[in-house]
């Protein structure tokens, strides 16, 4: 069965004006997405998703590399009867209806202007724009979340195979984003493989059978959902903290920022490092509040793997995401999507797409092409060490 | 060929909405509608002055209309991330370019007609109640609008060609100068032969047969001017829209060219 998307080695450069470099926007990015997958496309604002999902529809061209959409090159003509397109913030004719915007678009695929129109009403009742007063409304009317809806029936006209939804919930209001996520929920039960770019995490582990992460332009991490956030943690909390075992702390648990004598601060669930800090509390007078197991969400991956700073709870307790880089998970895939929906005969991208959910870590200036390679970089994590239960007193 | 129309019928239709071009429409009615106004003031007014007139504004404003629709077209489509959605259906950029064009035509035709057909009743009343020795048919009156569309389709592929690769205010400028340079196209031909240098005559040269010769639809002169006579006005009318045609069709084969590789 071949690939939904295929990628290889993909590269986009964009020049830098008056400079002789040019800056990488995708860089030597390699992935696969199987059929019926939906697959999950994270990155910050301008990390390099946009620029790929326009190289795989043909609206821009690589610099370097491959790639392929539902077996043929992107861009193929034929294969834009079996894809559609939702990009960020879609635009429409303003002076027509929703109907009209749909009509539109179905006559481009080559249909007659009755079935065109009967068509588009019926995506625009699907997508929740069938009533009385939204008909007639034309689009310069329309609220963001209802001009998202008619972007999903736009894209939904030629019932493709493979969706490329660009930030589909990005500045909609809570309901227009539950509602639109529930319209994509309905599309993954129809079947139908998504390529979602987004950095809504609530939405991405709603939907998605697998994630994928990329900064900067390249592959950080690819696996199901499960797989990437089984890098259990435990949270620490310590009271009674004096500037003596504040200073150890600080070179053991970087992340330990002491207010008032207290700090709350996560670890990797792992039983040396735990146990070692709680014997330097002890012998230094400290006391030890709790020890809670907590489960990695997908927004701490992706802090961590775009390096940004974020701040947790009150208290001004914190940590550093490149601080507490997390070793790798590489584990077997549970999620029940049968492993032959990816490729496996490219050895490139093996590591990134078979049966392993993989982070590639990139050390403080490394270069990436060396961090994408770094397969070898990662580390199997230990089992056996979610064994810590809440304590109370020291 | 069914994707190109349909795009053409969709910018026409967003085109009519448009409130600039409206409002060079209506300003052109308008100022025709003031020419036979004051025509009644002074009774020496002649009809032939108030056919220049007439047709100079109908020209003047459909330069207007042609130059800011034309320069627009794929730059807006750009900025409003509408071509996305349109290119990443089964449109190939050859169909996406020739569909903006026919639009911009068709938009231009509705456009012309309105201020042709305005005109040529007005003309009509205004000779039947002058009642001048030797009346013409108001209908001759169409031969002129047929050029002046032809010059302006000529010159709406041009802007289209060169908003493939310039921001629509550079091409404002570049596709206004392209076409006063083009208008004086005896001038630049005087240039290139009796010019100072080599250099300036092979300049003037270059300019004279690259650059479309605007000047080639004027056809007020014959109409306004009646010492001035055409040989054989169908020769003059065909040639005209053949040159039209065909340095167009050379123009958008340039402009898909461009295009196809362009990013989006």
């Amino acid at each position: 069965m071949p690939a939904a998307i295929e990628i290889r080695n993909l590269t986009k450069q964009y020049p830098v004006p008056l400079k002789r470099e040019a800056v990488n926007a995708v860089d030597n990015l390699s992935l696969t997405v199987g059929e019926g997958e939906i697959f999950g496309f994270l990155g910050a604002n301008g990390a390099g998703k946009t620029t790929t999902i326009k190289i795989l529809l043909g609206l821009i061209y690589p610099t370097q590399g491959e790639a392929s959409v539902l077996g043929k090159p992107a861009g193929d003509i034929e294969v834009k009867h079996r894809v559609a397109y939702l990009p960020e913030s879609p635009y429409f004719y303003e002076h027509m209806t929703a109907s009209e915007v749909v009509t539109f678009y179905a006559q481009l695929f080559g249909m007659k202007r009755e079935e065109a129109k009967r068509k588009a009403d019926e995506l625009v009742d699907f997508v929740g724009l069938g009533g009385k007063s939204d008909r007639n409304k034309r689009i310069s009317e329309f609220s963001k979340g209802m001009r998202q809806r008619v972007g999903i029936a736009q894209s939904l006209i030629n019932d493709p195979q493979l969706l490329f939804y660009d930030e589909p919930t990005s500045g909609l209001d809570a309901i227009a984003r539950r509602d639109i996520r529930d319209l994509m929920l309905e599309l993954k039960r129809q079947g139908k493989a998504m390529f979602l770019s987004s950095h809504q995490l609530e939405d991405v582990e709603a939907v998605c059978h697998r994630v994928s992460i990329i900064h900067k332009g390249k592959l950080r991490a690819i696996g199901s959902v499960d797989e990437l956030l089984q890098g259990e943690r435990v949270e620490i909390r310590i009271g009674n903290v004096s500037p003596d075992l504040a200073a150890k702390l600080k070179t053991t648990a970087p992340s330990a920022i002491v207010v008032e004598g207290r700090t709350t601060f996560t670890e990797a669930n792992e039983p040396d490092a735990v146990f070692a800090i709680m014997e330097m509390v002890r012998g230094s007078g400290g006391r030890i509040d709790a020890i809670v197991p907590k489960r990695r969400t997908l927004e701490d991956l992706f802090v961590e793997i775009v390096g940004e700073r974020i701040v947790i709870g009150d208290g001004g307790t914190a940590f550093t995401a490149s601080e507490s880089f997390p070793t790798v998970a590489s584990t077997s895939r549970g999620d029940g999507l049968s492993s032959s929906a990816v490729s496996s005969d490219v050895p490139h991208s093996e590591a990134f797409n078979t049966t392993e959910a993989t982070i590639v870590e990139a050390e403080p200036g490394e270069d990436a092409a060396a961090a994408n390679g770094a397969a070898t970089a990662t580390k199997t994590r230990r089992p056996g060490a979610n064994k810590y239960k809440e304590l109370n007193g020291k | 060929m069914n994707v190109a129309l349909v795009i053409a019928r969709n910018t026409i239709s967003e085109a009519l909405r448009r409130k600039v071009l409206n409002a060079f429409l209506m300003v052109g009615v308008a100022v025709i509608v003031l020419t036979f106004a004051f025509g009644q003031f002074q009774a020496r007014q002649d009809l032939t002055i108030v056919k220049g007139m007439g047709l100079g504004i109908i020209s003047l404003a459909g330069i207007l209309i042609t130059i800011i629709l034309s320069i627009n077209l794929i730059p807006n489509e750009i900025e409003r991330r509408t071509i996305y959605t349109i290119l990443s259906k089964p449109v190939r950029r050859y169909e996406f370019l020739i569909g903006k064009y026919l639009g911009a035509l068709g938009t231009l035709l509705l456009n012309i007609l309105a201020m042709s057909v305005f005109f040529v009743i007005a003309f009509a009343i205004k000779q039947a109640l002058a009642g001048p020795e030797n009346p013409i048919n108001p209908l001759s009156l169409f031969k002129a609008t047929l050029m002046i569309y032809m010059q302006l389709l000529l010159l709406s592929s041009l802007a289209i060609f060169l908003s493939v690769f310039t921001t629509p205010l550079v091409n404002f400028f570049l596709s206004f100068s392209l076409f006063i340079v083009g208008n004086l196209s005896s001038f630049t031909q005087d240039l290139a032969k009796n010019g100072a240098n080599p250099i300036v005559k092979g300049f003037f040269l270059a300019v004279h047969y690259i650059v479309p010769n605007f000047g080639n639809f004027q056809y007020v002169n014959p109409l306004v001017n009646p010492e001035v006579q055409v040989k054989s006005e169908f020769l003059f009318l065909s040639q005209n829209v053949i040159y039209a045609l065909v340095y167009a069709a050379v123009l958008m084969i340039l402009a898909i060219l461009a295009f196809d590789r362009r990013e989006v």
